[in-house]
């Protein structure tokens, strides 16, 4: 009886502690700092109980104030010219790289590099000051030969090198459609440029055309160099991938944001779900390339948390982050902790789940599982990745029912979806790129 | 005569074109070699020079590791602590990993006691062998290339020479003081002096995926320090070394040379070219240059299309030797028009010439035979007529056989000589001449010696023997009218079972000067003039004479008469082939 009426009293403290920490963190930062929230998806837990129990580490980037007052950017366009990109996709392309260019001014930096057997630089970085030199050479771009894609990137990186500056978005921006087949062309060496490249601050986007490319290689280079990456099927929605591109280019607040996450009391990091990570005993730590303006990119740590007894707290992770301020153009931390409580009262436990932050946990590990479906499918098991999705979709079905979550909803219907289109035969390469694609974004909170 | 010139003619075109053809070519291919030579030095040259350009970057990678493994000694004093080390690999876009052995070749890095990242697991794993063996770092001489330390400055010295004759670009030659070649123990930072004693080295280690390139030193506690670069990453800037191809417009591509250069890497797979569009993969690469330690299994190839400036170099040849083949043609041609228009002219002549002495032959002949009638008619005591009736004899004589000599000397030209043997006995046909001339000498005080030994019977053209005699006796008449005396002898031998004939005639004479003897008998020719002044003759007398003894087999020489004698005189000799029988019918014909 006692603990019944102390509960509400206590969850009355909690919830304005709660309140006043997250209230606390944007008021003590000034408007233009990034805003970092640690929310526990199941603050009270049983106890007596080892559990599972997720972390959502979230950090979201501050508004623009003044669009004139935006980051300068500095990017490199690597358009793949090859013998497959003749015809239309080369012209779609070209003009969807003319119009990117149209949004950026005399503070931006531009290179475009095109490659096809070999590798040309079409436009050496150059202050974006005469636009028409800059389309005209982009206009002369012609399709023939075959993909050194490594090449490309390299030497898109290069140009960027030219100007390469912390306060400055520095990013590559791929296109290819197909295959690498001149210098390396594995998913693994693409993946180890492109963290390579983010240790320089450079994250590389990769753009899909078609069904002809290597989605492995493309969804690796660009998660490692933590840039964006997109599937389009026909060239003729390369513009609008292109300007969704720029604008998160164009919105960029903070760079070189370092996660690290320390496991406190006994607690065990499993796993960070979605993203690169490295886990070394009791530490976590992860890095998003950048921020951008007014959107919310998170990771999710799944921890193991041993028992405990009821009516203790126990603070389970310290959350340290540091970053690039790019209008102040500081280096700047922010901290952070996240505290359990721990309950006899299942409806305690209940009433304190924070839905929001289990939503996007519950997500990650659908994202996850599809990434398994995959695998399976791969290596042929064609009955195993069935599973694996509809596992998946009756996992989300039921914690969408109890989190009352269309979004989860939505996601069922994707995984039954998948699950449906992994026997179509023909279809998988177009099904496998759009599920890679897809998973990315999930994973990275893409917002295109 | 006819056949010959054009003979000559072509001779005279081909002769210089093959003559120039052959130079030509010589040349062309000279160039050529010169060209190719020097196309594969430069070719060399450019590839070395690539790799010196690699070998900048090792060794601007080797300054800074050196720096930064001195700066995390200073920092973790020593200890290597795993924090910063984690710090410095993932500050780093270049380097893959780093460990450290302690000087007894424990790993002091990744630690061995701790728990360890993904990727370090993976190295450890990878490279479990090669740090195994910690001497790999302690002794030099294990190396492909010496590219230790070794630290004796005069070595640095020697070694670096080759490698800095390649031409480095402004910004690197200043570096390349130090950076003669990456093996130079002589680092870079001048503030720091004593960098040049840690021993120091790359490995080129074959891991799974791979060639894995590690630096590494010695601090000066005796730990090794190694850096595993990132090989995706090496290759990028390796790519960013080199450059890149023309953008696919007209203009940049006529400038590009027209060749492709390819790095090739330890697999043999293609990792990056550059150059010229649209190569077929078939080809053998012009030239192929291997790349230095640590690049050690990885080289460049040089591909080009066919050497494009020899072409224009052959057409050159080929259109000087049509121009001149085409000029001297045409000179030819017209040397050759000339030609036969004077011959044509020198042929009508003599037909005038011919059928003018046709024509005075018949009314001379009437005069002669009229003259002897008259001879005979004429009372013996009409002394005044008789003698003026010698002489018009005696003067149409002398002009029939100058008409017969014209007449002989065309037809030979003509028609060739034709000899009609008969049986007949030599000396008997001298004797007739001789006394034909008798009168006619006599007028000129000239006495006529025969001594005849030619007295076989035999077979020859006494026609042809009379022509000859007549030609070298009235030489005799007109050049040698103060000697006196002609001495005329003859004889014969048996050479070889046929008989020949012999006959000399020798005045005494002003005689014939030696170098005058051979062209005496050339026609038209008149030997000197102070001999032949106001003596009259046609040229032609002596090489018919001569023709015909060839004709005959034989010859008729002039001889050269001893200097002692102080009147020497001119001396004839005409020899003859003259068979006592005639097996066949002998019949020479006698070319020019």
């Amino acid at each position: 009886m006692n603990t019944q009426s102390d509960n509400p009293m206590l969850r009355r403290f909690l919830r304005t502690f709660g309140f006043a920490l997250l209230s606390l963190l944007p008021a003590l930062a000034q408007a233009n700092q990034v805003n970092l929230s640690i929310n526990l998806a199941t603050p009270v837990m049983e106890a007596e109980q080892s559990h599972r129990a997720f972390i959502k580490v979230s950090l979201e980037g501050f508004k623009q104030q003044d669009k004139q007052a935006r980051i300068p950017a500095n990017v490199a366009i690597v358009l793949d010219k090859s013998g497959s990109m003749g015809g239309d996709k080369i012209k779609y392309a070209r003009e969807a790289a003319i119009m990117a260019i149209k949004r950026l001014d005399e503070r931006d930096i531009v290179s475009v590099v095109s490659y096809d057997s070999k590798v040309q630089v079409v436009v050496p970085a150059t202050q974006v000051r005469n636009h028409q030199a800059i389309y005209n050479a982009i206009r002369n771009i012609r399709a023939n030969g075959n993909t050194a894609l490594f090449a490309g990137v390299s030497k898109g990186a290069n140009e960027l090198r030219k100007f390469l500056s912390r306060n400055k978005v520095n990013r590559v921006i791929l296109m290819s459609d197909g295959l690498a087949n001149v210098g390396p062309q594995s998913a693994s060496e693409l993946g180890e440029l492109g963290a390579s490249l983010a240790k320089e601050g450079i994250s590389v986007t990769t753009i899909g055309l078609g069904l002809g490319y290597n989605e492995d290689l493309m969804t690796r280079l660009a998660g490692f160099s933590d840039g964006n990456h997109a599937f389009v099927e026909n060239a003729e929605d390369l513009a609008s991938v292109f300007q969704y591109e720029f604008g998160d280019v164009l919105s960029v607040v903070a760079q070189g944001v370092n996660i690290e996450i320390r496991c406190r009391n006994g607690v065990k990091p499993i796993r960070l779900l979605g993203r690169e990570s490295e886990i070394i005993g009791n530490r976590v730590t992860t890095r998003l390339n950048q921020l951008y303006s007014e959107q919310e990119k998170f990771v999710i740590l799944e921890v193991e948390v041993p028992k405990q007894q009821a009516e203790t707290e126990l603070e389970l992770v310290a959350v340290n982050v540091s970053y690039n301020n790019l209008f102040t153009q500081n280096q700047e931390s922010l901290t952070g902790q996240s505290v359990a409580r721990f309950s006899r009262s299942q409806q305690e436990v209940k009433a304190a789940r924070n839905d929001k932050a289990l939503e996007a946990a519950v997500e990650q590990i659908a994202n996850e599982f599809s990434r398994d479906a995959i695998e399976a499918r791969d290596s042929g098991d064609l009955e195993g990745a069935k599973k694996i999705l509809q596992d998946s979709a009756s996992y989300l079905g039921s914690q969408a029912q109890s989190l009352s979550s269309p979004r989860l909803q939505e996601q069922k219907e994707e995984a039954l979806k998948d699950a449906d289109a992994l026997e179509t035969e023909q279809d998988w390469n177009k099904q496998r790129k759009e599920l890679k694609a897809r998973q990315y974004k999930r994973a990275t909170q893409q917002t295109y | 005569m006819k056949r010959r010139t054009p003979l000559i003619l072509a001779v005279i075109i081909t002769l210089p074109l093959l003559l120039l053809a052959w130079f030509g070519v010589r040349f062309q291919q000279d160039q050529q070699q010169v060209a190719a030579h020097q196309l594969s030095n430069l070719v060399t040259s450019q590839l070395q020079s690539i790799d010196q350009q690699f070998q900048e970057h090792f060794f601007l990678l080797q300054q800074r590791f050196i720096l930064q493994a001195r700066a995390l000694q200073r920092e973790t004093e020593g200890q290597y602590n795993v924090e910063s080390v984690r710090r410095v690999i993932g500050q780093s876009a270049v380097v893959k990993q780093i460990f450290v052995l302690s000087k007894a070749g424990d790993r002091r890095f990744p630690p061995q006691h701790q728990p360890l990242n993904q990727q370090e697991q993976d190295f450890v794993e990878l490279t479990r062998n090669l740090l195994k063996a910690p001497e790999r770092f302690t002794m030099p001489v294990l190396d492909p290339i010496p590219l230790q330390s070794v630290t004796s400055p005069r070595y640095s010295g020697s070694g670096g020479d080759e490698l800095q004759s390649a031409q480095l670009s402004d910004s690197v030659s200043k570096k390349s003081r130090y950076s003669a070649d990456v093996s130079s123990p002589a680092i870079s930072q001048p503030a720091e002096e004593r960098t040049s004693e840690s021993p120091h080295g790359w490995i080129a280690w074959y891991a799974e995926t791979g060639l894995q390139q590690i630096f590494w030193l010695q601090d000066s506690d005796g730990n090794t320090v190694g850096f595993a670069l990132n090989s995706s990453r090496l290759l990028s800037d390796l790519i960013n070394v080199l450059p890149s191809s023309a953008v696919g417009s007209d203009i940049a591509a006529a400038e590009e040379v027209d060749s492709e250069i390819r790095l090739i890497n330890d697999q043999g797979e293609l990792s990056y070219s550059w150059g010229r569009e649209g190569n077929d993969p078939a080809i053998k690469p012009l030239q192929t240059s291997p790349l230095s330690h640590p690049l050690a299994s990885w080289h460049l190839n040089y591909y080009a299309a066919e050497l494009p400036a020899v072409i224009t170099g052959w057409l050159g040849l080929v259109a000087l030797l049509l121009f001149l083949a085409t000029g001297l043609s045409a000179l030819a041609y017209l040397l050759y028009r000339e030609h036969s228009r004077e011959l044509r002219v020198a042929e009508q002549r003599v037909n005038f010439v011919n059928q003018v002495s046709h024509e005075l032959k018949t009314p001379l002949t009437n005069v002669r035979l009229y003259t002897e009638m008259l001879e005979q008619e004429l009372a013996d005591d009409d002394v005044i007529a008789q003698r003026y009736l010698g002489v018009i004899g005696s003067e149409a004589g002398r002009l029939s056989r100058l008409i017969e000599n014209v007449l002989s000397f065309s037809r030979l030209k003509r028609e060739g000589a034709s000899i009609r043997y008969q049986q007949s006995v030599v000396d008997i046909c001298i004797a007739q001449v001789v006394e034909l001339f008798t009168p006619i000498l006599s007028t000129r005080n000239l006495r006529i010696r025969f001594t005849g030994q030619a007295s076989h019977l035999c077979h020859f053209d006494s026609e042809a023997l009379e022509q000859i005699l007549n030609n070298l006796l009235s030489n005799c008449e007109k050049y040698a009218s103060d000697g006196q005396f002609v001495n005329i002898s003859s004889w014969q031998s048996e050479v070889s079972g046929t008989l020949n004939s012999y006959i000399r005639v020798s005045d005494f004479g002003p005689g014939v000067p030696a170098s005058d003897s051979a062209k005496l008998f050339e026609p038209f020719y008149r030997g000197s003039e102070k001999l032949t002044e106001g003596v009259s003759g046609t040229g032609i007398g002596l090489g018919l004479a001569r023709d015909l003894a060839r004709a005959h087999q034989g010859d008729l020489i002039v001889e050269q008469v001893p200097q002692t004698e102080v009147k020497s005189g001119a001396s004839f000799l005409l020899s003859l082939v003259t068979p006592v029988t005639l097996p066949t019918r002998v019949a020479t014909k006698f070319d020019d």
